[in-house]
């Protein structure tokens, strides 16, 4: 036979090789496939660790380096301040004098700590030396000191009764070579006498605003203490400064401290005065009038072996009370609105671990946060008032006497009992951060009871910020949730009907349609569900109500009805078909539903309206007397709807290919056996399908969770904590979007919102996992031949 | 012409249960696949049905319990009527029907349940759930599918993990358990190794003393081992109806004995 011409002859050898390039194509693509895996694994690892590498500061601890030490001689030094470079600190004697020592550049600015390139610099005094600045006040004896850091004011108390101010005014000037230069100016002010006793001062405290100034002072008069409240309204002409003008003096009655007065400080307006007793309490005062009345006598320490007061110190803003015992315990007072007693009152806020060596004898708060300075004999502590931290401590081997924190929280400065001026840099960069911070219950100041709270920033610099991610979870899942409840029957109950019953012909359509519903941008949605729908729905909600209760009712009535019916009228519509008789009765039903709204509302939300006087529907109203929750237009109903609407196609479209994808067999075998189309659904199909239908509801979770647009335009955005459904949240996603603009680069905001982002990164890791787990367990237990 | 006749024996001494009668005729849309039958299925013995694939055999069988109203856009003409009562009555539930006739499938289809919920679900789905009878419905229909000795230890476990012969017979086991009149098997033995086929066939003996059997094969020594009656389709028709010892060896067509001899198929 000859071979058949069609082929051309080959030697078999060539015949059965490969191409080189078919084979080298082969293991390229192989390698590329490969590359491209790990490349997907190692995108996913990077931003996880990004994340990660951005969270993990607000977790660490401050580092805090000895800069030097060198020698101040100032006689009797009793105010130390600083500037806010740490280049120019001043020292006042007991005399009145004041000096200023001139300290290098850079010393304790953050890069010094991280870099440390300056290790071989040498604290010594600059080349402005030690100079005094004459501060125009007479020579007198002075006996009592107030120095407030934030403004820079000393108030200063004589031996003969007399009151002086003092402002320390630093100003940063810039030289011709680009070089800084701190440069300080002095104001002062002998107070007129103030006409009460001529005694010396023994305490005083000062209190500034806007438009007016308080003094307190203390002074023993014929071996009683007496208490003295003087308020100045600030009158500032149209030319000249601002001059003080004496208002009221109120000479506090003895009798409403039944015991001899130590201390004194000022607070609220200028109009609270907070004075502690020899043993160990504290009574606050209030101007009421002309009168100081005694609004609460509380005794810090009463438990304690040493229930003695011994320091007394506000922190920033002036709300919360640092004070400390001889022991060396420590506590956080802060006043809040007791809702009994209907006043503002003190209580104590957080408990720090014992400073060792006995009380403060120095403090100092810090003029950007909650932290403060404590100094003992031989002991700097560094303390944080909300975390109730300790942030820093050591033991020094010398005995500070005066310390000072600096203003940009970046130096400690302490000056010692062989005057000496000990430096530190501090670089601390997230101190109101940490475990506690994130995911405890925090007393904040202002308060009744420790509460998880989200508020990061507020119009004024002396703020607490509040940083519980708890809120944001919170919001997040209760979002996640109403959506849930409201998409999930709807989705996967539409799944199975159209697998099951529909005819392929109408499958054919739902199928895109479902698909334009998932491309819906949340943009658009959110969009709609805060200007159309939110407006919408707040008058009426009992239309709402209703709807969601008859829609499903009626359907369900239908069905059993139509169950009822002989065969021979049923066979008019076609199997597959049904949808032509529900889909009409629903709308009819929900139309009746909409309108009857506001007859229920009139019938059974009703409120008593003082207008009227009479009781009228009013579901708002009603909601808010009845369950004591709120009403916003904007709620989680809302959210629920808009957002299920959003995630209602992805559960669908997966559960229902779930569905379809049961083999035929299974469907055949229980029809064969007599089941009915619905017993063949629920007991064969579902727990067939069940693995997919899980993780349809675990993926649109996971949307829902993730989701952004819809949250932020149809919420409130409140990081509120309550379940209820009429008002709104806060949740991680949409809380990224709101506060990023607001988040300078490496702040604690700013890795804040890292670390929301991290929670999210969990929260749906975590949630694909159970989701995974659970859908291979299902899937053995449910798999077909 | 003649060829297309059908050949029956003359004197049918029975009373027939399934009566495939009118002329029955079957579409799946436009193509016709069933011709002009006329079929009577005696009671209590196994009737099979052979013939080449496509032959329409399969979709008499599941003309009988309305099976193909799954499919769309068929239609029929003619009636087929079991113990005298037409399937095709509009007042009559097709689950009702379903229930009278217990069928097995081709490849077997346990549900992804327990052996015994497998068997019990004909009851579960009628709201029979007391245990007791529950118990005793699956020792009867396992012993009736011979197969209670092998799993009576294992009737929790999942069904899927029998062998292929068990779940078949776990699938007869299933469809006998609502005690049915008539029993389909369409082509049962086909996914089945020979050990597995020739328990099925020994069990398919016993099952006609209860049940009324048609069993479609393709399997020409099957259907001469295992049924009374054969009907032999070609092309959608009925060609030769009659005993199966008469079938095999004294066909009357010319078709038919080509069939069975393997000349075709």
């Amino acid at each position: 036979m000859s071979p058949d011409p069609h082929i051309p002859h080959i030697p078999s050898g060539e015949r059965f090789t490969v191409a080189r390039g078919t084979l080298l194509l082969d293991r390229l693509m192989t390698l590329v496939i490969k590359f491209g895996g790990w490349l997907v694994m190692l995108a996913v690892f990077a931003i996880f660790a990004f994340i990660f590498v951005q969270i993990l500061p607000l977790f660490g601890k401050p580092s805090v380096k000895a800069v030097g030490q060198v020698a101040v001689p100032v006689e009797d030094v009793v105010v130390m301040g600083v500037d806010e470079w740490g280049e120019l600190p001043f020292f006042l004697s007991r005399s009145g004098e004041l000096h200023f020592a001139d300290l290098p550049r850079d010393l304790t600015t953050r890069t010094y700590g991280r870099v440390g390139a300056q290790d071989s610099m040498k604290l010594e005094i600059g080349p402005r030396g030690l100079f005094a600045v004459d501060t125009d006040l007479p020579e007198k004896t002075w006996t009592a000191f107030y120095y407030d850091a934030y403004t820079g004011e000393i108030a200063l108390g004589s031996a003969d009764g007399r009151i002086a101010l003092l402002k320390i005014n630093y100003r940063t000037e810039f030289l011709e070579d680009r070089s800084r230069r701190v440069v300080v100016a002095v104001e002062s002010e002998l107070l007129p006498p103030l006409s009460v006793s001529e005694a010396p001062i023994r305490e005083i405290a000062f209190y500034d605003s806007s438009t007016n100034r308080s003094i307190a002072f203390l002074q023993e008069v014929d071996g009683q203490t007496k208490v003295t409240l003087q308020t100045y309204t600030v009158r500032s002409s149209l030319f000249g400064a601002a001059t003080l003008v004496a208002d009221k003096q109120i000479n506090l009655d003895t009798a409403i401290t039944d015991e001899k007065p130590e201390r004194l400080l000022i607070g609220g307006r200028g109009d609270r005065i907070l004075v502690t007793t020899e043993g160990g309490w504290l009574y606050y005062l209030s101007l009421r009038g002309d009168q100081l009345e005694r609004v609460q006598k509380l005794r810090p320490f009463a438990e304690k072996s040493d229930p003695s007061i011994f320091s007394i110190d506000w922190l920033l803003g002036k709300q919360s009370l640092i004070l400390t015992s001889e022991s060396g315990a420590n506590v956080t007072l802060a006043s809040y609105l007791d809702a009994d007693a209907g006043q503002i009152l003190y209580t104590r806020i957080k408990d720090f671990s014992q400073l060792e060596g006995g009380g403060a004898t120095d403090f100092s708060a810090a003029q950007r946060n909650r932290g403060f300075l404590l100094a003992n004999e031989g002991q700097l502590s560094l303390r944080y008032s909300t975390t109730g931290e300790i942030r820093w401590e050591v033991t020094t081997d010398y005995q500070p006497k005066n310390i000072a924190l600096g203003p940009r929280w970046d130096s400690i400065f302490a000056y010692d009992t062989d005057e000496r001026l000990h430096v530190y840099a501090l670089d601390d960069p997230h101190p109101n951060a940490g475990w506690k911070a994130f995911f405890g219950k925090i007393w904040y100041e202002g308060k009744s009871a420790p509460e998880f709270e989200w508020q990061s920033s507020s119009g004024t610099s002396d703020f607490e910020p509040k940083l519980s991610i708890v809120n944001l979870f919170f919001g997040s899942i209760k979002g996640t949730l109403y959506a849930m409840l409201f998409a999930m029957p709807i989705a996967v109950l539409a799944a199975i009907y159209v697998s099951q019953y529909l005819r392929p012909e109408a499958k054919r359509y739902i199928k895109p349609a479902m698909e334009i519903m998932a491309s819906l941008p949340s943009v658009v949605l959110g969009f709609l569900a805060a200007l159309w729908l939110a407006p919408l729905i707040e008058d009426r909600v009992p239309s709402v109500l209703l709807m969601l209760i008859t829609i499903p009712l009626s359907a369900a009535l239908l069905g059993y009805f139509w169950g009822r019916l002989p065969q021979t009228i049923r066979n008019f519509i076609r199997p597959g078909s049904e949808w032509l008789v529900i889909i009409p009765v629903i709308l009819v039903v929900g139309y009746i539903a909409w309108q009857l709204g506001p007859t229920l509302e009139a019938l059974v939300f009703r409120v008593y309206d003082p207008d009227i006087g009479a009781k009228v529907g009013n579901f708002r109203q009603w909601w808010v007397e009845t369950t004591g929750g709120s009403f916003e237009q904007r709620n989680s109903l809302v959210v629920g709807l808009m957002m299920g609407f959003a995630v209602i196609p992805i559960i669908f479209t997966i559960s229902e290919d779930a569905l379809t994808n049961v083999p035929p067999y299974l469907t055949s075998a229980s029809l064969a056996l007599g089941a009915s189309r619905w017993q063949t659904t629920w007991r064969v199909i579902l727990p067939t399908a069940s693995p997919g239908i899980f993780s349809a509801t675990i993926i649109g979770f996971g949307r829902a969770v993730g989701e952004t647009m819809i949250l932020l335009m149809a919420t409130g955005n409140t990081p509120i904590m309550e379940w209820n459904i009429f008002n709104g949240m806060r949740t991680l996603a949409a809380n990224i979007a709101v506060e990023l603009p607001e988040a300078p680069q490496f702040s604690t905001l700013y890795r804040t919102l890292f670390l929301g982002a991290m929670a999210l990164f969990l929260l749906t890791f975590f949630l694909n996992t159970v989701a995974e787990i659970t859908r291979q367990h299902l899937r053995e237990k449910y798999k077909t031949i | 012409m003649s060829q297309e006749t059908t050949t029956t024996s003359q004197k049918e001494d029975f009373e027939p249960f399934i009566q495939i009668k009118d002329d029955y005729n079957f579409w799946y849309g436009s193509a016709q696949v069933l011709f002009d039958l006329n079929l009577n299925i005696p009671k209590k013995q196994v009737t099979a049905f052979i013939g080449p694939s496509g032959c329409g055999k399969s979709t008499l069988l599941r003309s009988i319990n309305r099976m193909n109203d799954l499919i769309e856009g068929i239609v029929h003409k003619g009636d087929i009527t079991i113990g005298g009562q037409s399937i095709y009555d509009p007042a009559l539930e097709v689950i009702s029907l379903r229930k009278r006739i217990g069928m097995v499938f081709q490849k077997y289809n346990p549900f992804p349940k327990s052996i015994y919920e497998n068997i019990v679900f004909s009851l579960r789905i009628a709201g029979r759930n007391r245990r007791s009878e529950l118990d005793e419905v699956v020792e009867r229909s396992l012993r009736g599918a011979a197969l209670w000795d092998e799993v009576k230890d294992r009737l929790h476990e999942s069904a899927l993990s029998m062998s292929g012969g068990q779940m078949q017979r776990l699938c007869i086991a299933r469809a006998i358990a609502n005690s049915p009149e008539v029993l389909l098997m369409d082509e049962p033995c086909s996914a089945l190794d020979p050990i597995a086929t020739g328990k099925v066939e020994e069990l398919i003996h016993e099952l006609k003393k209860e049940y009324t059997i048609v069993i479609v094969t393709h399997n020409m020594q099957q259907a001469a081992r295992v049924s009374d009656r054969t009907a032999f389709f070609y092309l959608g028709k009925l060609i030769e109806y009659d005993i199966t010892d008469t079938i095999f060896m004294n066909p009357k067509n010319d078709q038919t004995e080509a069939y069975v001899s393997g000349r075709f198929g």
